[in-house]
């Protein structure tokens, strides 16, 4: 068995995040964080022969694919998957492979609150631990405002549930925006604020990615 | 200023067209001689469908969206016995073709149909457009559901700025006979039709994001892209403004990373966009 283990716990005005690698076996990388009690798995398989019908000339072909918890997928997994191949194929370099195709599947295993984030960190890990080349490493954050106006980071469901507005930012190891998927009631000065709380914390999940990946290497090595 | 088109130019848009969009955006110009930040015109036209109870068609550019709003009676859910319901559904008419449809990224649809209904919806609900409990007739037994369809028929640039405004407009076009519980049985009266009351309305603005090649700022925004040029900048963004100027929703899908100042500058055009929509509205709806 293949498998490397290690737990990587940080605080930054948020829920620790765990993150184990590996944890499919038959994937080409794969990752499962936990941030609280929101559970996200990530496979991605590939670069690997793409269908004809889908192929492209210039760059690889990138195909995302999100499972709730329970039930069918409906049109709110639909648009996790937009939001999240949007990042795969900004990040990636997917002219350094073309003709193929890269597939991602993303489970949620339990959503207490900000399963975007958690989603985001779990690509974004197995993209590491697949090895493929990336532009930049990439982490989220999401920040609720409340009816007083105060701000939460990282919310439950329960919070959630009470917040006007739930912003989340999808951001590179710089801190600049390359996602974002914001809900709710919110003016201009509530959204930059939230933005560059969010850029605050690149720096934080650049260091998480990098123990998370040395602690592999340090692995492999022995 | 329209560009004048050489045979040269034309055989070159012929084999490169990407090249040929980068390079005239890179020069500030674009190929139907907009400005970046300047909207194609926009037409809205309310009640066309006389078999729906409400009903819009938009057109921005290229872009034909139409929209019918029915009203069903419906039994509450148990979870929620005082609200009705909004029922959104989008689809893309066979008509538009199936290669460009709202084109991202190598010819294929960026915005599924379900993308679009989860987005419209959420932005609806959110910006508090209709309050579900008006939709209520008597609490528990009977209540209105409402069937929204947006059909796209044809595309040429952001069809969810087009869809938003229609379904919007759509809503706030229908009328709902008045119903009345007479032993336990509801009764509609066809005479007397009442408009839904409704609050503050959201309206979308798409950008689509390029990187330029050579220059001192890094990022190009374009407003209301057409499709080829949608198809080769690799990032969008779509903010949704209330009619009173708050924010009620902002996507943004990829491309090159943004700063605060380059997002600030998107709100105050996307802000600006919606006071013109509103206008629009205000002046069809008189």
């Amino acid at each position: 068995m293949n498998i490397i283990r290690h737990v990587v716990t940080m605080e930054v005005k948020s829920r620790g995040i765990e993150c184990e690698l590996g944890i499919i076996t038959r994937a080409d990388g794969s990752a499962q964080v936990k941030q609280g009690n929101t559970i996200v798995t990530c496979g991605v398989y590939g670069p690997v022969e793409a269908k004809s019908a889908r192929e492209k000339v210039d760059k690889a072909v990138v195909e995302v694919i999100v499972k709730s918890e329970t039930g069918l997928p409906g049109p709110y997994e639909k648009e996790l998957e937009l939001l999240m191949s949007s990042c795969c194929e900004t990040m990636i370099l997917t002219h350094l492979h073309p003709h193929t195709a890269i597939s991602v599947s993303i489970q949620i295993q339990s959503d207490n609150g900000s399963v975007i984030v958690c989603m985001v960190h779990a690509l974004c890990c197995s993209l590491l631990d697949a090895c493929l080349p990336l532009k930049t490493t990439f982490s989220a954050i999401k920040c609720a405002f409340l009816s007083d106006g105060s701000m939460l980071t990282d919310p439950t469901t329960q919070q959630e549930e009470t917040a006007t507005s739930q912003l989340t930012y999808i951001i590179d190891r710089k801190g600049k925006l390359v996602a974002s998927h914001a809900t709710g009631s919110f003016d201009t000065e509530e959204y930059i604020k939230g933005l560059s709380v969010a850029s605050s914390t690149a720096v934080h999940r650049t260091d998480f990615y990098r123990e998370t990946i040395s602690r592999k290497m340090s692995r492999i090595k022995q | 200023m329209v560009l004048s088109q050489t045979k040269m130019d034309l055989d070159f848009r012929l084999l490169f067209p990407e090249e040929f969009i980068k390079q005239i955006l890179d020069e500030g110009y674009r190929e139907d001689g907009r400005s970046h930040n300047q909207t194609r015109s926009t037409t809205l036209t309310v009640g066309s469908f006389k078999s729906a109870d409400g009903s819009a068609v938009v057109r921005i550019g290229g872009t034909c969206v139409a929209c019918g709003v029915k009203g069903e009676l419906a039994n509450p859910r148990a979870i929620s016995p005082k609200d009705g319901f909004i029922v959104l559904n989008v689809e893309y008419s066979l008509v538009t073709g199936s290669e460009k449809l709202g084109a991202i990224g190598g010819g294929e649809k960026f915005f599924s149909s379900q993308s679009l209904t989860q987005i419209i919806q959420d932005i609806i609900h959110s910006s508090k457009f209709i309050n579900l409990e008006h939709l209520c007739i008597e609490e528990g037994k009977i209540c209105w559901s409402l069937n929204v369809d947006v059909v796209v028929l044809s595309c040429d640039g952001p069809v969810i700025d087009a869809c938003v405004l229609a379904a919007v407009s759509a809503l706030k076009n229908a009328t709902l006979p008045s119903v009345e519980i007479e032993s336990e049985k509801p009764l509609v009266s066809m005479a007397t039709r009442n408009h839904l009351k409704t609050g503050q309305y959201p309206l979308m603005t798409s950008f689509a994001i390029h990187k330029k090649e050579v220059s001192d700022t890094n990022i190009g925004v374009l407003v209301d892209p057409t499709d080829d040029e949608a198809q080769y900048c690799t990032g969008i963004v779509c903010i949704a403004v209330t009619n009173d100027q708050k924010l009620t929703g902002l996507y943004k899908y990829g491309g090159p990373a943004m700063t605060s100042d380059d997002i600030q500058k998107c709100i105050r055009k996307a802000k600006k966009q919606a006071t013109i929509l509103v206008k629009l509205i205000d002046n069809t709806m008189k």
